[in-house]
């Protein structure tokens, strides 16, 4: 049972669109799995629809519409559509050769989050050991702000403790992992911001899969940690 | 004058004050669901017009809260026009048991912001994820949320008429001008939990009427 959402404030920002693509992904993933924040999600896009329709309207160019059917046209001519449909993304012939590695990774991890699967496959996950428990694999997002990572905690394994310079979004995709101040399972979403030092540990029975969204790299804090950090190789895009 | 073109001419006058009435009353929801739902149907390009002339200005006025001063207005004028190509194309997924038509165009419109935001940043084609595809339609694909009939839509409306000020100017920031909390903040020199917390009042008193 999904006990941990973002917050009002950013589901919000999400149906408003103004937050980040990185951390809209991050949200994105959670709502896959839990239906209480999509219904929120689509309460706010209401709010939005009714904004809109109060908004003071601004002349539009003469003859716009023509222009727009114009366009219309061209494009039917062309035969370019913009819709994308609902197809899963695994069947959409618009995957590429590596649709194949997706159906094998999907399957290995249960089932995922459509743009966390679409992730996985676009290039071959590479993953990087942190300490003995922790790999971890970058992921691309189309952006250099956030940097986008799948974490893989192994069964009973412990993360080193640590601080975060900016905001960390994770999302539990498989198995669960607790801290000091809660026990996160599928679907949880968990904010964390500097000063919010924590140190994860993954359940024993199995290994835990998350998704991170960090703002800024993680600083580790502990005895060991201060001698080396890890973490700092901070890959964006 | 004669009688006859007297009267003639007061039935042409009161026949357009009661236009100008008709315009000026606010249709209700149904009216533009009705449209789009033709529009998805068989391609009418009456309600597609009707829901252009009612639509793109509001549009058009959404676009330049977001980009003042700093885009020209023929590229405001582009937006409009890509997000009524998206109506156009998608209106046959349209269902108004799932969402107004004011709900959805706003999906799109917010889109289309977010489509062009991403194409002016270099690194958006690093990966073939689309915008649809993270700011998705949940009520696609998702279990058949039960979210609204037209008069609660219609009722928001009336509700963000009465909300306090101070919580409809920040809400209009974060909607419309897709300022984020802490850019509002900073515009209206408020604390940051100020700004969060009047948001979270304003849609709390919004959504109280969905159940």
């Amino acid at each position: 049972m999904i006990q941990h959402h973002p917050t009002d404030n950013i589901l919000v920002e999400f149906a408003a669109g103004t937050l980040d693509t990185a951390q809209a992904v991050a949200v994105n993933a959670h709502m896959h799995f839990c239906t209480k924040c999509q219904q929120n999600i689509k309460k706010m896009e209401q709010t939005g629809g009714a904004m809109l329709d109060s908004l003071d309207p601004e002349a539009l160019a003469e003859n716009s519409f023509d222009k727009l059917l114009s366009a219309i046209e061209v494009m039917a001519a062309k035969n370019i559509s913009t819709n994308h449909g609902t197809d899963d993304t695994l069947t959409n012939n618009k995957a590429d050769l590596r649709s194949e590695e997706a159906v094998n990774i999907a399957r290995d991890y249960g089932r995922l989050p459509k743009v966390v699967a679409k992730m996985m496959s676009q290039k071959p996950l590479k993953w990087r050991y942190i300490n003995s428990s922790l790999q971890t694999s970058h992921l691309i997002a189309g952006q250099n702000v956030h940097q986008v990572s799948l974490q893989k905690i192994s069964a009973g394994g412990v993360v080193p403790e640590h601080d975060h310079s900016g905001t960390e979004m994770t999302v539990v995709l498989k198995g669960s992992f607790s801290d000091k101040e809660g026990i996160y399972q599928e679907g949880d979403f968990i904010l964390k911001e500097p000063g919010q030092i924590h140190q994860p540990i993954s359940a024993r029975n199995e290994d835990c899969l998350c998704l991170s969204v960090e703002s800024a790299p993680v600083k580790l804090t502990g005895f060991f940690g201060r001698m080396v950090n890890p973490f700092i190789k901070h890959n964006a895009a | 004058m004669s009688k006859a073109l007297k009267l003639k001419q007061s039935y042409k006058a009161n026949a357009e004050i009661s236009m100008k009435l008709e315009t000026a009353i606010k249709k209700p929801t149904s009216f533009w669901n009705e449209h789009l739902i033709k529009v998805g149907n068989t391609q009418d390009r009456e309600s597609f017009k009707a829901l252009y002339e009612h639509f793109g200005p509001l549009l058009k006025s959404y676009f330049m809260s977001k980009f003042p001063n700093q885009h020209s207005l023929q590229m405001m004028d582009e937006l409009v026009q890509e997000t009524m190509i998206k109506v156009w194309q998608k209106a046959n997924s349209y269902d108004q048991g799932k969402a107004a038509a004011s709900t959805w165009i706003f999906t799109l419109a917010r889109n289309t912001r977010i489509d062009m935001l991403r194409r002016q940043n270099k690194y958006a084609n690093t990966t073939s994820i689309e915008t649809e595809e993270i700011w998705e339609d949940t009520t696609e694909n998702g279990p058949y949320l039960l979210l609204q009939n037209n008069r609660q839509a219609d009722d928001i409306q009336q509700s963000l008429q009465k909300l306090p000020e101070e919580q409809a100017l920040v809400i209009r920031k974060v909607y419309m001008e897709s300022k984020s909390h802490s850019e509002v903040a900073d515009e209206l020199s408020l604390p940051l939990g100020t700004v969060k917390s009047r948001v979270r009042l304003a849609q709390n008193k919004l959504q109280a009427l969905i159940k």
